[in-house]
């Protein structure tokens, strides 16, 4: 068995402190804490209790920052839009064109384009004060997925389920030719936009959960799959390449949460409590989770998460 | 030896638990307000600082088992279109 000398070409330092500088990997023996020391070990993400919902409800879109995040419609259906700030929820005066629920959408806390759910048709803009009735999508949809900005985004697939793909550039929908894997999408956008979008397959249909297509700007391509087999997860991501995606149905309510970098999936920190279909927001170093379904009664939720990237730091070594 | 407390404590929203607090201990939260903490000091002092009320585990449970009897009782009154509207029926929770 190779030992710290052979892999590493140093030895294990006896000092008195930890230096004032080191490497990732470096490892050293610190003899006042009488502790072995490790350089850039990278733990997992962790979530922290957020602000709650003012009004506790499911399947709503969702879109934003960990600290501009926007929450709107869902429930039975509703036309509620709550925006959060990094601590706290707060009502908007403004409220939904049509109540529905089941939709996704894309963007920012002040320039959002939704689409889809229930009721299928009709699209909606927000732009931080108002609700916009915009284009119809092209077909009726829900559960889609979507990424990138209220002036440029991509949205695709759906329940049913529906394999197309389609542009919004602010005032229409242009169809782009390559079809998609097909199926309900989880809520919250993963992706930059139409050159950069993540699919992560939500769907209800046996054996398609937890499926990854790419999107490059010009056709799918099947990438990693989740190790998580749920429907109704909370994503969060704004560019392809460091997305998180938590919590959803397994058929169980579930904390798993887990990271993509591009290319796989891994697992990372969990929720503090189970939940399926509530929101997602922000990126994939500071995200949110709110709102959803749980086991209690009420059956919803109004309890927020935040998640942060795990970073690298210096740490002790145990047999634990 | 235990791996866990339980307790029940209301969760205040930001900064009832922290990212800090996740790396220092257990934390699982379900219905009833019921809490799961890795049995430490520092998960000992956080439910006593959240003003929680510790119970053992067949209490939590307890309250964890009303808590989905209430839930599954109200979906099974719901009309066919709500629960469609919903992530399916809830089910039973085991505390760890």
């Amino acid at each position: 068995m190779a030992n710290y000398n052979q892999i590493r070409g140093l030895r294990v330092k006896y000092l008195s402190a930890d230096p004032a500088t080191s490497e990732s990997g470096q490892v050293w023996y610190n003899s006042t804490t009488g502790s072995l020391r490790a350089a850039g070990i990278i733990g997992l993400g962790t979530w922290a209790s957020g602000g709650g919902l003012n009004s506790a409800r499911t399947n709503g879109c969702s879109g934003g920052l960990q600290t501009a995040a926007l929450y709107a419609g869902g429930g039975s259906p509703g036309a509620v839009t709550e925006l959060y700030n990094g601590s706290t929820w707060t009502t908007s005066p403004a409220t939904m064109n049509t109540a529905r629920f089941n939709m996704r959408g894309a963007g920012t806390q002040t320039s959002y384009i939704m689409t889809g759910g229930d009721p299928a048709t009709g699209a909606e803009s927000f732009n931080g004060s108002a609700w916009s009735n915009e284009t119809a999508y092209p077909v009726s949809v829900s559960l889609i997925g979507a990424a990138g900005t209220d002036s440029a985004a991509v949205f695709f697939g759906g329940g049913t389920p529906i394999t197309i793909t389609n542009y919004w550039n602010g005032s229409s929908w242009s169809n782009q030719s390559s079809a998609n894997q097909g199926g309900a999408a989880n809520n919250g956008p993963l992706g930059a936009g139409q050159s950069d979008a993540v699919f992560l397959s939500g769907t209800e249909l046996t054996g398609l959960q937890g499926r990854t297509q790419l999107w490059d700007g010009s056709s799918w391509t099947t990438s990693g799959t989740a190790s998580t087999q749920g429907d109704s997860r909370s994503n969060m991501g704004t560019v392809g390449t460091n997305c998180v995606s938590a919590g959803g149905r397994t058929p169980s309510y579930t904390t798993a949460a887990e990271a993509f970098n591009g290319t796989a999936w891994s697992t990372t920190g969990s929720l503090a409590s189970p939940k399926a279909a509530g929101g997602g927001a922000g990126t994939g170093a500071a995200g949110l989770a709110f709102g959803g379904n749980s086991s209690g009664s009420p059956d919803v939720t109004a309890i927020t998460e935040e998640f942060t990237e795990a970073t690298a730091a210096t740490k002790t070594i145990t047999t634990s | 030896m235990e791996l866990f407390m339980y307790g029940t404590a209301t969760n205040t929203g930001k900064g009832f638990f922290t990212h800090q607090d996740r790396q220092d201990f257990f934390l699982g939260g379900y219905p009833g307000d019921v809490w799961v903490i890795g049995k430490n000091e520092k998960g000992a002092v956080w439910l006593a600082l959240k003003n929680g009320v510790e119970k053992t585990k067949t209490e939590a449970q307890a309250i964890v088992d009303t808590e989905v009897t209430a839930a599954q009782t109200a979906w099974d009154l719901m009309s066919v279109e709500e629960q469609n509207k919903r992530s399916g029926r809830p089910g039973p929770i085991t505390l760890p």
